[in-house]
């Protein structure tokens, strides 16, 4: 090998399998440097969080989607002022993503996430629905980490209303593995929402 | 929606704590609305839409530039009369040297010698290293110079190799930053998928720029 050396670009980082989990924050760092591979694990892992946020503060799907798209342009091009010992990962993207939906709604200029109704409304003010979407971030952040096959049975069972047996019949599967999948991926589910609060970290 | 209540019969299995656990988790997930789908074309619009956005590291503002370039060269010319008696232009190459020893554990010759050259026209630091002693790499790995805060690794410099002495002649890296944001310079060893090892090498950031 010549003496002189010159630096690198790492090669493509493979399909992401990974055993144990890269955490957010390490994803983070590396998009930081601008890994798209890194990019791309952060958007599989957010995807549906964010566009959840953006729905429920947007409150339009076609308008979510552009937010969404913008949140993940502003976390290419911020993630170099995320500072791991600020606070987790999730959370600095909830922030991302939470400002930048809220600018798209101020800059359309139509009634939307901070502006201050004209009329008493029985709806949750902007502080409330920032508060829910922070509780709600973290449990579908959390569904992400499941294993798909447990995903689905609980995302099924909670959000599809069926029940174990229909389950069963839907997914051609054992009751007893719909069980299992189901237990195991709620027995998951609990140390990673242990702790959700009502504020970022 | 609500789920069937038989997904509470799973509940009812375990004991003690990991009841409560599980009654946690069946709470919140009836709390919330489902997460929506995610549209297959959603992935190349935000693919797009990061491209056209670049990374911004904090840079060193241009008019930083010009009064740190015109500092360098007021202190050069200083320097150079009163040592020498002339104009000292060749002293002014080489803004700041520093020096990274090897961390308790790394191989006691390891050391990389920086020197810092003056910003270059976009407003980075050109750092020209000198490095020996380094554990030979895999094929896969690469070592990376980093500027840390509080011992975190902060701001890239850049990936290098060495040869199988584990020595790198005039490797070359740009700084884009403010070194005084920093507290210390750290070389550590990347795996693959970006897997960062221990600091092998480190040395205190000096520059007050």
């Amino acid at each position: 090998m010549a003496s002189a050396v010159t630096p690198q670009v790492p090669p493509p980082s493979p399909v992401q399998d990974t055993t144990p989990r890269t955490s957010d924050s390490e994803l983070l760092v590396r998009v930081a440097r601008g890994d798209i591979n890194a990019f791309e694990d952060l958007y599989l892992r957010f995807a549906r969080p964010v566009l959840g946020l953006a729905q429920r503060l947007l409150g339009d799907p076609s308008r979510a989607e552009d937010a969404t798209q913008e949140t993940f342009a502003a976390i290419w091009s911020s993630a170099k002022s995320y500072l791991p010992k600020q606070g987790t990962g999730s959370a600095w993207l909830f922030t991302v993503a939470r400002n930048s939906i809220i600018d798209r709604a101020r800059e359309r200029s139509e009634p939307g996430v901070g502006d201050a109704p004209d009329t008493a409304s029985d709806e949750r003010g902007p502080e409330e629905r920032t508060k829910v979407g922070w509780v709600t971030w973290q449990i579908h952040a959390a569904l992400e980490q499941l294993p798909p096959n447990e995903r689905d049975v609980i995302e099924l069972a909670y959000f599809g209303g069926l029940s174990q047996s229909e389950i069963t019949e839907q997914q051609r599967l054992p009751l007893a593995t719909v069980k299992t999948r189901t237990r195991a991926g709620l027995a998951r589910l609990a140390p990673l929402l242990e702790e959700v609060h009502d504020e970022p970290a | 929606m609500s789920p069937p209540d038989d997904i509470r019969d799973l509940l009812d299995d375990p004991s003690g704590d990991e009841v409560a656990e599980l009654e946690h988790v069946d709470e919140l997930l009836r709390s919330v609305d489902a997460p929506p789908p995610v549209p297959a074309g959603l992935w190349p619009a935000v693919n797009r839409a990061a491209r056209r956005e670049r990374p911004k590291p904090r840079r060193l503002r241009p008019y930083r530039v010009v009064v740190l370039t015109a500092a360098l060269v007021a202190v050069g010319f200083a320097i150079g009369y009163l040592v020498t008696g002339t104009d000292g232009s060749s002293d002014l190459d080489v803004f700041d040297h520093i020096t990274l020893t090897a961390v308790p554990g790394a191989p006691a010759n390891a050391v990389m010698e920086i020197d810092v050259l003056p910003i270059d026209d976009a407003g980075n630091w050109r750092l020209l290293a000198q490095v020996t002693g380094l554990p030979p790499l895999a094929a896969n790995e690469r070592y990376e110079l980093w500027l840390t805060q509080n011992g975190e690794t902060v701001a890239s410099c850049g990936l290098f190799t060495v040869d199988e002495a584990g020595a790198g002649r005039n490797v070359w890296f740009n700084a884009p930053y403010l070194f005084r944001d920093f507290d210390d310079w750290t070389v550590v060893r990347v795996g693959p998928g970006g897997k960062q090892g221990a600091p092998l090498l480190t040395g205190a950031v000096t520059a007050p720029v």
